[in-house]
């Protein structure tokens, strides 16, 4: 018995925070095996191939208590002794049964995985579905034996496990081969196995601030600049009508009750257009510039700014938005890795 | 800190309580108001007003219990203390639960505390309930391990593996090699005796048949002896005991040595003459804590373990009989014995104290000087029983002093033990051998059980007194008073008075009400078969059982069809467990079309993953024009057949479509 | 009723040259009262499509021009007070029309993007705590720039799902291309088109192509599109519910334009990228497989058969 299990929340989603192991429960032989025994894909249907079953220790005491049963049967001589030891080891034999079965014919998908920062818990989304009418209990899994996070496919069709391993340097991560085990329903066996969804996900540089960004453009000098216009959305103030003004914008209740016309006047912020540029952080070695350039980009994004990204021998042109943005912190990450 | 699953602990919590319930009359007080204090306060250890007992409390808690125990019970070895140190075990480890393994030890103790239970009690009944404990129990377990436990689902799941269990369960039962006890083991102590005793006085039998609890059962090979052949000898009374006035027992192998096994040597061995047909049966006792078994007169010699047949042609345990047993005889009810009686012998089964109830022996001398012979004397004694106004009863009147005297001239009413007792002091009072037996007569026959259910109420006494050229014959003097006794039972002759007057509520009570009778003897034909192929399963049943099935066998192909079953019947629970159930059937229709994509593949033309029929259809018939129409047909077919409708149709039209499309590329 | 439908597909596609799929499209979104976003580069005919559709189905039409200082009032309308009569009174915005081109929509502020998307999905607007129901049928076409473009707000991934298509209408060929330059211009065209439709006939068409049948086969294939996006690493989330409803209104819609009482596996990919393609947005990760389109990839590796 390797762990024991957390009992956190069993909801089909369920969420634990991992401690990136690696491989290195197990030897490099071992997981040469494992590899030619189940390669790493996307797609993997548990059959006896994968599955390892053995008893746990609470088995083994179970199975001592049985031999004591047996025992007493043979000095008492009674036959419903004998029945109950025989009734008992039967069970310890299906509970094997039971155990395997609520692996046997579990599939699990590669799910998606959510980027991280370097030094952050990037997320991995695991799908375990199950076969036709199987039900599946009480499923533990996780890159950590002593933190894993429970599934259950009882009435559910599918579950998505979110697993959280912390990623450590910044590029493509793979978490390798996570456990996946099962003590039901007895607790006597144990059936588990190393699954490798060859999963992967980006790993950003850790965000560090500092640095300053010298704009680039004039529109703006520092948090941008207020200016009045007519199509902006915040309104500002009234002033008196000049002729030429949009009807639109004649603020109708104030001339009800004063009689004079006034303009409504709205004022927004400019926007600014800002290049992150490779060269801003001189003096810094490539990682220490990647965590500022990550910064400023998280920066800009939240302040709904265009940014465009210039590093060696790679130019973004700037943008904003969602899908803007990790494309830019995509090529941080992945900045002069291989 | 490990906190039990809620729903775990309440499952835990039932099956101590149904475990312990089961042993509840047999704990001393205290340990059941520990075990209800205990299960206290482990409920609120859960609810997190109480914390665990420290340390010291500990301790003390299981020296205080291990004094009790010893105190209590008067010592520390013996089933019940043992019992009782296990409930305690089981409570306090209650309230040691820190760990999951903890928890796990709690059900193991659970498990064998239900175990002990069966080394009392063996009726269906009990089984039953204990079955129920092991299911919950098992649930208890299960919720150990289930994340999201409700006990409904936990004790479904636990019974249906207890179900899938039984297959095997069964076959280890029946072919699991049953050895001898390897050590001795504490029994049950203190325990009462019950049935006849080794020594009869007025009032013993009469207060014994207040009982309707089940003394035996006999199952006959062939034909049921006629009721009032039904005499089973139990115990040979041959001394009168001046002081207690009482008849008691020649110790068994005290003068002739007692015969054991069917190979075994003696002189009188030869005093026995078996005539006519054998009468083969088989009796299931229940326990009696004593060692006198029940035979048929006469019994031949038998190989049965434990017992040996003494002198007196009674069959005796060398073992008193703790648990339920079985043995299996055969009798002759025609027979002839000790024809020839020595000087010794002759003394002894006259022999009477010196100097009491002279009355009696003053009766015995005047008839025995008025007849002829023996005979006749015996015929003088019945008579003066049937012509001097006995009666037979329930309830005799006490008697004092010479007992004997008393009954025979001032009372004159008594019970078996009256009559038999004064009928063989009689005989020997004029010089006749004669000798007091104790047993039962008559017995219920089943006929769903095909057995006869001999019950306490049946318990009898009756004489056997030594004839010239006839050896010992039976001689029933309560036959003569209540002739209906002997041939229809108790309940006949003590008309007027109440039968089983001391028992509550018994269905023995309403032997006339015929729907209540039939139950009753169908459950206790059901019990009779438990007793006797369940309970009663003894390594001989065994190896006769096996050798009835499989022909001789030696205990090497034993073990070889014990495994070879044993894994066969694994495999097909593993079968049915594991066997693939697809997500989803592929309907008829689409099997048809995939077979035709199948065809088409295998001339070159394979359907893309993502190929819809439509587009498939066409692409394959621009490659292979000669083949258009009927493609087309069988895609159209196709389409209208899965996708017209809400539900896909009948297959026929796409079959046919595709098989004129097989029968144009083959031309 | 078919015959109908060709009718509007021919005549829009006398003016929109070269665009027979689009314009289908765009006739399928209509029918299934779906909204419709094109996304393309200026001058490529999406203002010309927006007018012969209205045209041709006769539809009340108006064209918002979205840009940076457009307010909603603009979009929706605004209460203007009355002197004479000393009240309030609720001038209609240009939203108040059965088909709307809601122009270049991401050159406008979130803010007023976010007006027309509410109007678009209640089908109706409140102003000053007074609801008012836009006219029937509702149908809007906006267009969009592609985003890389610079002073643009890109909708927000959320809002896309609104739009039951997207699609884009690209290059015209070289045939049409030329008879682009040589015939005359465009908006005088629209003018010469002819109503091929009235009102009751497009709401009866609306009707009949949501009774189109839907076979148990054909849902577990849309099934297994919708668990496909959910399931594989590929997307950074999957379908929709409601982008699953989509993808099955606009199946059955294309069936019926297709002559057929049942959807086929075949109209459900033929809408397939249109409807889902905007609702996806590929993992970070998975930006290496270039190439492929995200809708193309679902259709490869997605099985027609159970």
């Amino acid at each position: 018995m390797s762990s024991a299990a957390t009992d956190s929340d069993a909801s089909p989603e369920s969420v634990i925070a991992q401690k990136a192991f690696g491989d290195s429960g197990r030897s490099e032989r071992f997981n040469r095996w494992l590899n030619r025994r189940m390669p790493p894909a996307n797609s993997i249907t548990l059959n006896q191939r994968k599955i390892f079953i053995l008893p746990t220790r609470q088995g083994l005491i179970f199975a001592l208590l049985v031999c004591a049963m047996v025992m007493a049967g043979i000095n008492y001589q009674n036959s419903l002794v004998f029945a109950l030891a025989f009734l008992l080891a039967s069970l310890f034999m299906v509970a094997m049964l039971h155990t395997y079965r609520n692996l046997s014919g579990l599939s699990l998908v590669a799910g998606s995985t959510r980027p991280a920062f370097a030094g952050e818990e990037a997320e991995f989304t695991i799908v375990l579905k199950r076969l036709g009418d199987r039900t599946y209990e009480s499923l533990q899994l996780g890159w950590n034996p002593n933190l894993m996070a429970n599934a259950n496919l009882v009435k559910e069709e599918e579950a998505r496990v979110r697993l959280f391993v912390k990623a450590k340097r910044r590029g493509r991560y793979n978490p390798g081969r996570f456990l996946l085990q099962t003590l039901y329903p007895l607790g006597l066996f144990r059936a588990w196995s190393w699954i490798d969804l060859d999963m992967h996900t980006l790993v950003y540089p850790s965000p560090i601030a500092g640095g300053e960004i010298p704009s680039t453009t004039a529109t703006s000098q520092e948090e941008g600049e207020l200016i009045l216009r007519d199509g902006a959305e915040d309104f500002y103030g009234l002033r008196e009508y000049q002729p030429g003004d949009a009807i639109r914008h004649i603020a109708w209740r104030a001339y009800a009750r004063s009689e004079t016309l006034m303009t409504k006047q709205f004022a927004a912020y400019a926007d600014r257009r800002v290049w992150l540029e490779w060269d801003h952080f001189p003096g810094m070695d490539r990682e220490s510039r990647l965590s500022r350039l990550c910064y400023w980009v998280l920066q800009l994004n939240s302040r709904n700014d265009e940014y465009g990204l210039r590093l060696p021998g790679l130019e973004i042109q700037p943008g904003r938005g969602e899908a803007h943005r990790d494309g830019v912190l995509k090529a941080l990450a992945l900045f002069e890795i291989d | 800190m490990y906190q039990i699953p809620r729903n775990a602990l309440a499952l835990m919590l039932v099956s101590i309580a149904l475990v312990i319930l089961s042993h509840v009359m047999r704990l001393p007080i205290w340990v059941t108001l520990m075990c209800i204090g205990c299960c206290a306060w482990r409920v609120m250890v859960f609810h997190g007003r109480w914390s665990f007992p420290g340390r010291w409390v500990k301790a003390f808690f299981v020296f205080g219990s291990f004094l009790g125990v010893g105190f209590g019970y008067g010592t520390l070895l013996g089933l019940e203390p043992w019992v009782g140190m296990l409930v305690i075990a089981l409570v306090l480890k209650l309230l040691e639960m820190h760990r999951k393994q903890d928890a796990y030890t709690v059900v193991v103790l659970a498990y064998f505390v239900a175990l002990t239970e069966f080394l009392f009690e063996q009726s269906i009944p009990y089984t039953i309930y204990m079955y129920v404990t092991i299911t919950v129990i098992t649930s208890a377990l299960i919720g150990l391990n289930q994340a999201e436990v409700s006990p409904k689902a936990a004790f479904i799941k636990a019974s249906v593996m207890l179900a899938q269990a039984i297959p095997m369960m069964i076959l280890l039962f029946v072919l699991f090699p049953r050895i001898g006890p390897l050590w001795t083991v504490p029994v049950q102590s203190n325990v009462a005796k019950t049935g006849v005793t080794d020594s009869m006085s007025p009032g013993n039998i009469a207060e014994l048949v207040q009982s309707d609890a089940l003394a035996f059962r006999a199952t006959f090979e062939g034909e049921v002896p006629a009721y009032s052949q039904l005499y089973w000898r139990g115990l040979v009374l041959s001394y009168f005991n001046k002081g207690h006035q009482s008849w008691t027992q020649e110790r068994p192998g005290l003068y002739g040595r007692t015969l054991q096994g069917k190979n075994d040597v003696a002189a009188w061995k030869d005093n026995m003459e078996y005539l006519g047909d054998p009468v083969k049966y088989s009796v299931i006792m229940e326990p009696t804590n004593q060692n006198w078994v029940f035979s048929l007169t006469l019994p031949e010699m038998t190989e049965q373990e434990r017992l040996g047949l003494v002198r007196d042609f009674r069959f005796y345990s060398f073992q008193e009989i703790r648990a339920r047993f079985q043995y299996e005889l055969t009798s002759y009810l025609d027979y002839r014995t000790d024809v020839e009686l020595t000087d010794f012998w002759r003394h002894r089964y006259t022999l009477l104290p010196e100097d009491d109830n002279p009355r009696t022996r003053a009766l015995g001398e005047t008839l025995r000087a008025d007849s002829i012979s023996d005979d006749d004397y015996l015929s003088q004694v019945l008579r003066h029983f049937m012509a001097e106004g006995f009666a037979y009863t329930l309830k005799p009147p006490m008697l004092e002093g010479n007992t004997i005297d008393q009954f025979l001239f001032e009372t004159k009413r008594g019970f078996c033990e009256h009559f038999a007792g004064s009928f063989v002091y009689l005989m020997r009072a004029g010089g006749v051998p004669a000798r007091v037996v104790v047993g039962y007569q008559g017995g219920e026959f089943n006929r769903r059980g095909n057995y006869v259910a001999v019950r306490q109420f049946d318990a009898h006494a009756w004489a056997e007194v030594w004839m010239e050229g006839q050896g010992w014959i039976r001689v029933d003097p309560t036959a003569v008073v209540a002739p209906q006794r002997i041939q229809e039972g108790l309940e006949f002759a003590v008309e007027g008075e109440e039968f089983l007057a001391d028992v509550g509520l018994s269905p023995m009570k309403f032997r006339s009400t015929l729907w209540i009778t039939e139950l009753r003897l169908q459950f206790s034909a059901l019990n009779h078969y438990w007793d006797a192929w369940v309970v009663g399963y003894s390594p001989t049943m065994q190896m006769e059982l096996l050798n009835r099935y499989l022909g001789k066998i030696d205990r090497k192909t034993m073990g070889m069809y014990l495994l070879g079953g044993f894994f066969t019947i694994f495999a097909l629970v593993a079968l049915f467990l594991l066997m693939k159930r697809s997500s989803r059937k592929l309907a008829p229709v689409e099997k048809e079309y995939l077979r035709y994509c199948q065809y088409l593949a295998g001339q070159g033309l394979a359907r893309a993953v993502g190929e819809g029929p439509i587009d498939y259809g066409r692409r394959v018939a621009s490659a292979r024009p000669d083949l258009a129409p009927g493609i087309n047909a069988v895609t159209n077919a196709y389409v209208r057949l899965n996708f017209a409708e809400d539900r896909p149709g009948e297959p026929e039209l796409l079959r046919k479509a595709y098989r004129n499309l097989r029968i144009r590329s083959f031309a | 009723m078919r015959q109908i439908i060709q009718r509007t597909v021919d005549q829009v596609g006398s003016v929109v040259l070269g665009k027979e799929t689009q314009i289908k499209l765009a006739i399928a979104c209509l029918l299934s009262e779906g909204h419709l976003l094109i996304e393309d580069m200026p001058g490529m005919g999406k203002t010309t499509l927006a007018h012969a559709l209205a045209k041709v189905f006769n539809l009340s039409y108006n064209r918002i021009q979205f840009t940076s200082d457009i307010l909603p009032a603009d979009i929706i309308g605004a209460p203007i007070f009355d002197k004479d009569q000393g009240t309030f009174v609720f001038h209609e915005g240009p939203i108040f029309n059965q088909l709307i081109l809601a122009d270049e929509i991401n050159r406008t502020t979130p803010k007023s993007q976010s007006a027309l998307l509410q109007a678009m999905e209640e089908r109706q607007v409140t102003v000053e705590g007074e609801a008012r129901t836009l006219p029937e049928p509702f149908f809007v076409i906006a267009t969009q720039n592609p985003s890389n473009q610079a002073g643009t707000f890109p909708l927000p991934e959320s809002q896309l799902d609104r739009f039951l298509m997207r699609i884009e209408l690209g290059y015209p060929d070289p045939i049409a291309e030329r008879i682009l330059l040589q015939d005359q211009d465009r908006r005088v065209l629209i003018g010469t088109l002819e109503t091929a439709i009235n009102l009751l006939e497009l709401k009866e068409l609306q009707q009949a192509c949501k009774g189109v049948k839907v076979s148990e086969a054909l849902l577990d294939y849309i099934q297994r599109i919708i668990a496909y996006t959910r399931e594989t690493a590929e997307f950074t989330h999957g379908l929709s519910p409601r982008g699953a409803m989509a993808l099955l209104a606009s199946a059955k819609s294309w069936a019926f334009m297709h002559d057929r009482e049942f959807v086929v596996p075949e109209d459900v990919q033929a809408v397939l990228p249109s409807v889902v393609e905007h609702r996806l947005r590929e993992a970070s990760d998975f930006w290496d497989h270039v190439g492929t389109a995200l809708a193309q990839r679902l259709l490869n590796n997605v099985d027609v058969i159970g």
